[in-house]
């Protein structure tokens, strides 16, 4: 035995340890020393090597050492995997970086405070967002697997039709072939009623249904019960189901309504259910009536149409639907190719039938701008955390030296970033939950019945990710540059400047990227507020103070009844104390405006797509006066252009401008009924200045001045009229005595709508309003990430090269030297960053049309301004740091090193 | 890797705080070490060694008269636990592991030394960061 060996036993023997235990002790020493012996052999030879064994067994400390007796545990035998597994970090791990992360996000309270904000502004517009697109868009009707109800309509795409409502006869032939749907109903869309009986006349919202249609939502009423197959018949007694609102509000839910007798359009009619509160299918339906078709009465084709309205048979697909109705279509083309030549059916979820395109289109492109102004928070986030990473560089590296390995560094980043994260998450989450509201109250009324905007689960859920998501992208760049810096360099290097050149380019690059997005978002908040503004300030070519309107829907169908009943109303109301001027009209100037197409006599056009389209609006001859509208040539509509009389119009300017351009419109006849068989020709008398007109369905629908036509209320018939009062007192003052006066004629006939004209035209764009608000929001937080974004790493970087300036200064240069070398580099960053912002922003531009009025994605105006507020801001951001920076003592800034 | 300019800064550190505190420093700034060590991986006496030798370019050594009992006293406190691991082929090697009461003694000494890093800095004038 080698006599270190025999020393080293000895010396442990010499320890107060029981013999296994020495024995154990022996074994390991040996070991060690065994490599060690092994290894100096190999360098200095047999001899010293033992001689150093030696040395360090005849250690005194060795012999002294005092160990204490150990309980020895079990052998384990283990793989060198299961070494490598009992290494890996688990849950502790985790824990622990953790606490530390929170420990290093205190220490820079001012750093933490401006992150949290930024994301927690990115976070909460995005839920808040995402809240709106859910409960609109996404959640779905409110009924059992809401997903299986779907909306039937019609399409003649080789007529340029893409959506018909079926005739009945359609309805019927699908219905009674059809195996698709468990449940195969139709409804009328777009019913208002007059209900009246024991209480005031109102017009309420209404719906025609077949039983079989509310049978598709699985909802039972709350009273009584809901229409049967009798209730369908023709010439029947009528019957009605109420909504809760309704029966709360008009009868004070009176639980002995079921039974009731009640006026619908003047026509008797019995109460026989109550549904559930919060229930309004197919469409903010207060009230519902059943659907009587008679299609035996009319030719194929014609008569009432409807809208279908189905729930698919368990395990059938909306396209395994539409082929078999498809089938059936053909079957009836074949039968009636007259009416049906060409028809084929469409069956989509009902959510997806009935909100508009636009409406889609809108709330997503709106999602990608907010969504913009989240990547905006990340990315001010993830350049704040590199200019911290630069500042721990020495940390990192000594904890590398330590032992620390990369991945645990970078992880140690990461879980910084998601304690962030997670702090941003919840206070977004509040953001969220007040934009929320906020956003209710703007749209109270505008949106449909099955719209749930509030924090539900899936929201919930979404903010989590979305801090996730927030957390890996503005933690990734960090955690990367903190793990794969030289540590080395790091540990050798006493200047601070080189250190952070590797951080500066990334951070450069970030605040590019930053720039870009919110010079994007910038352009289409300028261009939002510039169409608020617009509408604002909007001469309508119109009075729009001192009217006060309202609206009234005839029963009869009966036209000389119509007619007589129109002309007593008008003399009935002009006689309202207060009135200095009252008009009939088809609708009220602004958002009344019908469509048609019209023909100038003597012109020929090509198929019916060619022929030009106006607004139109039939009016009284106090309608001139009422709205203030003068006429500039001509005549306007007078009491002399009664019924019987020649039929007349006034058109705008415009209208004037585009069909008689070099000559005078008056005397000219145009056709307002061109695509139908039956011609309705009018002379035209006059010319008027152009008169605001909103957007109606999807036409025309870039100009709010398109080409009018003004005819004679009383020259047609007509069972729907909007009444405006012109008064020197307020407006609401004439509500009443306009409500009295039409009870003096029909005590069933409610007026309703009774709304000022100047609150008429507001409501009129709520969507822009609403939206475009929600661009300028959008635009404004970009603006103040950004800036905030960019002054927090010009002012970094500047203060990294605070040595490099005061060796400058200390050689002579000036202050202004130094602030140019400072200001040079950020504009580059501004330039490029700009630039491509205003790019990406035009093009956000033109898809956000829907919520621009009367400005252009291009607007030079807009344009210029949007660079300079980015270029002072990034000016501002460089300047404050840069002139700090030629202040302090140049000795002192050469001194640290 | 220490680098010889951290090699200088260590070593000053060491021995002038040593004349200061005594063996006392010494002896925490091992067990710190044996603890960074163990932090992610298992090891053996040896292989601590040779470790702390190799990072340190031969600055801190240690001598089975130091570094044995040393264990052995981390083990009493329940810093590390040891056990006896056999591999298929080889003979049966003392393995060294960290304790989860051992990961919280190391990291109040990362936050001591990195404290004590720094106040040193301040005091010399040696920019630390």
């Amino acid at each position: 035995m080698a006599e270190w060996r025999e020393r080293l036993r000895t010396v442990v023997a010499g320890w107060a340890l029981s013999p296994e235990e020495q024995a154990a002790i022996v074994e390991e020493l040996e070991q060690h020393l065994e490599q060690e012996l092994d290894e100096l052999r190999s360098r200095i030879g047999d001899a010293a090597a033992e001689e150093r064994i030696m040395t360090q067994v005849d250690d005194p400390a060795l012999r002294d050492a005092s160990v204490r007796p150990r309980h020895e545990p079990a052998v384990s035998v283990q793989s060198s995997r299961a070494r490598a597994v009992a290494g890996r970090p688990g849950w502790s791990a985790f824990v622990r970086d953790i606490r530390y992360g929170w420990r290093s996000l205190r220490a820079s309270p001012g750093t933490t405070a401006m992150a949290v904000i930024a994301l927690a502004l990115g976070i909460g517009l995005t839920t808040v967002m995402f809240t709106i697109i859910y409960g609109l868009l996404l959640r779905g009707l409110p009924f059992e697997q809401s997903d299986r109800i779907a909306m039937i309509m019609e399409a003649n795409p080789s007529h340029g039709e893409p959506e018909l409502a079926l005739s009945m006869h359609d309805f019927f032939a699908y219905r009674d072939a059809q195996k698709s749907f468990e449940a195969f109903g139709a409804f009328s869309p777009g019913v208002s009623i007059n209900i009246s009986g024991d209480e005031r006349p109102e017009r309420v919202q209404a719906a025609r249904v077949t039983a079989a249609a509310l049978s598709t939502t699985r909802i039972r009423p709350s009273l009584g019960r809901t229409f049967r197959a009798g209730d369908e018949i023709p010439g029947g007694q009528l019957v009605v189901v109420l909504s809760h609102s309704l029966w709360r509000d008009r009868y004070a839910a009176d639980t002995s309504i079921i039974g009731r007798a009640v006026r619908v359009n003047a026509q008797p009619a019995t109460v026989v259910g109550v549904m559930p509160a919060g229930f309004g299918f197919p469409n903010e339906t207060k009230l519902w009536l059943p659907l009587r078709l008679n299609p035996a009465a009319v030719p194929w084709g014609s008569g009432t149409h409807v809208n279908g309205v189905g729930r698919l048979r368990a395990g059938v697909t909306l396209a395994q639907a539409n082929s078999e109705l498809t089938a059936i279509a053909k079957r009836i083309e074949s039968e009636h190719r007259q009416s049906n030549d060409g028809v084929r059916p469409v069956v989509q979820p009902f959510i997806r039938a009935v909100v508009p395109s636009r409406v889609y289109g809108l709330l997503y492109a709106m999602f990608g701008a907010v969504a913009l102004v989240f990547l905006i928070a990340c990315t001010n986030v993830a350049n704040l955390l590199l200019a911290r990473t630069t500042d721990r560089m020495k940390e990192v590296a000594i904890r590398v030296a330590l032992g620390a390995s990369r991945a645990a560094i970078a992880r140690q980043f990461l879980v910084e970033s998601l304690v962030l994260s997670t702090i941003a998450a919840t206070l977004g989450g509040v953001i969220a939950q007040v934009g929320i509201a906020v956003f209710r109250q703007a749209i109270s009324g505008q949106t449909p019945f099955w719209t749930d905007l509030r924090l539900h689960p899936q929201v919930l859920l979404f903010i989590a990710l979305a801090a996730l998501l927030a957390s890996l992208v503005s933690g990734l760049l960090p955690a990367i540059a903190a793990a794969r810096s030289d540590i080395s360099d790091v540990l050798k290097d006493q200047s601070l400047g080189s250190s952070s050149l590797r951080g500066g380019k990334l951070s450069r690059g970030l605040v590019v990227f930053e720039l870009a997005l919110s010079s994007a978002l910038l352009v289409v908040a300028a261009l939002t507020t510039k169409s608020l503004l617009n509408l604002r300030s909007v001469e309508p070519g119109f009075r729009t103070e001192g009217v006060m309107t309202g609206r009234i829907t005839l029963s009869t169908r009966d036209t000389i009844r119509q007619a007589a009943f129109f002309q007593r109303a008008e003399e009935e109301i002009a006689h309202i104390p207060g009135a200095t001027a009252i008009s009939l009209s088809t609708g009220l100037p602004g958002s009344g405006w019908n469509e048609g197409a019209i023909a100038v006599e003597g012109r020929t056009y090509q198929g019916t797509r060619r022929f030009p389209t106006v607004r139109q609006l039939a009016v009284t001859p106090g309608f001139f006066k009422t709205f203030d509208v003068n006429i500039s040539r001509g005549r306007a509509i007078t009491a002399e252009d009664h019924a019987g009389a020649l039929p007349v119009a006034v058109v705008n300017q415009r209208f004037a401008d585009r069909q008689f351009p070099s000559g005078d419109a008056i005397g000219h006849r145009i056709n307002l009924t061109p695509d139908d068989t039956v011609e309705h020709w009018v002379t035209i008398v006059g010319v008027m200045p152009n008169l605001y007109a909103t957007d109606i369905g999807s036409i025309n629908r870039h100009t709010p001045w398109p080409a009018e036509v003004l005819t004679s209320f009383h020259q047609e018939p007509r069972g729907t009229a909007s009444i405006a009062i012109r008064t020197e007192a307020e407006p609401a003052s004439v509500a009443q005595p306009l409500r009295a006066a039409i009870a003096s004629l029909d005590p069933d006939l409610p007026v309703y709508s009774l709304t000022p004209m100047s609150e008429v035209l507001a409501q009129s764009r709520w969507d822009v309003r609403v939206f475009g608000g929600l661009f300028v929001v959008f635009g404004i937080v970009a603006l103040a990430l950004a800036s905030i974004g960019l002054y927090a790493v010009l002012a970094f970087a500047v203060s990294r090269r605070e040595r490099e300036m005061g060796i400058r200064m200390a050689l002579g240069a000036a202050a202004l030297d130094v602030i140019r070398l400072v200001v040079r580099g950020a504009v580059i960053q501004l330039v490029i960053g700009v630039s491509i912002g205003m790019w990406l922003g035009i093009a956000a531009a033109r898809l956000a049309g829907a919520v621009l009025f009367e400005v252009q994605p291009t607007d030079p105006a807009i344009i210029a301004i949007v660079i300079a507020t980015l270029v002072a801001t990034g000016l501002g951001a460089c300047i404050v740091p840069a002139v700090r920076a030629t202040k302090s003592d140049p000795v002192y800034s050469l001194r640290a090193e | 890797m220490l680098q010889s300019t951290g090699t200088t800064y260590i070593y000053v550190v060491t021995t002038y705080v040593g004349a200061m505190l005594g063996s006392d420093l010494k002896k925490g700034s091992a067990e710190f070490l044996v603890l960074s060590l163990l932090e992610h991986e298992r090891r053996h006496g040896y292989e601590l060694n040779k470790l702390i030798e190799s990072r340190s370019k031969g600055v801190l050594t240690f001598h089975i008269a130091s570094l044995y009992p040393l264990l052995y006293r981390m083990e009493d406190r329940g810093w590390i636990s040891g056990r006896w691991v056999e591999k298929a082929g080889e003979r049966r090697r003392r393995f060294y592991s960290i304790t989860t009461a051992g990961r919280h003694a190391l990291d109040e000494m990362r936050e001591g030394w990195l404290e004590f890093a720094a106040a040193v800095a301040q005091v010399t004038g040696v920019r630390y960061g």
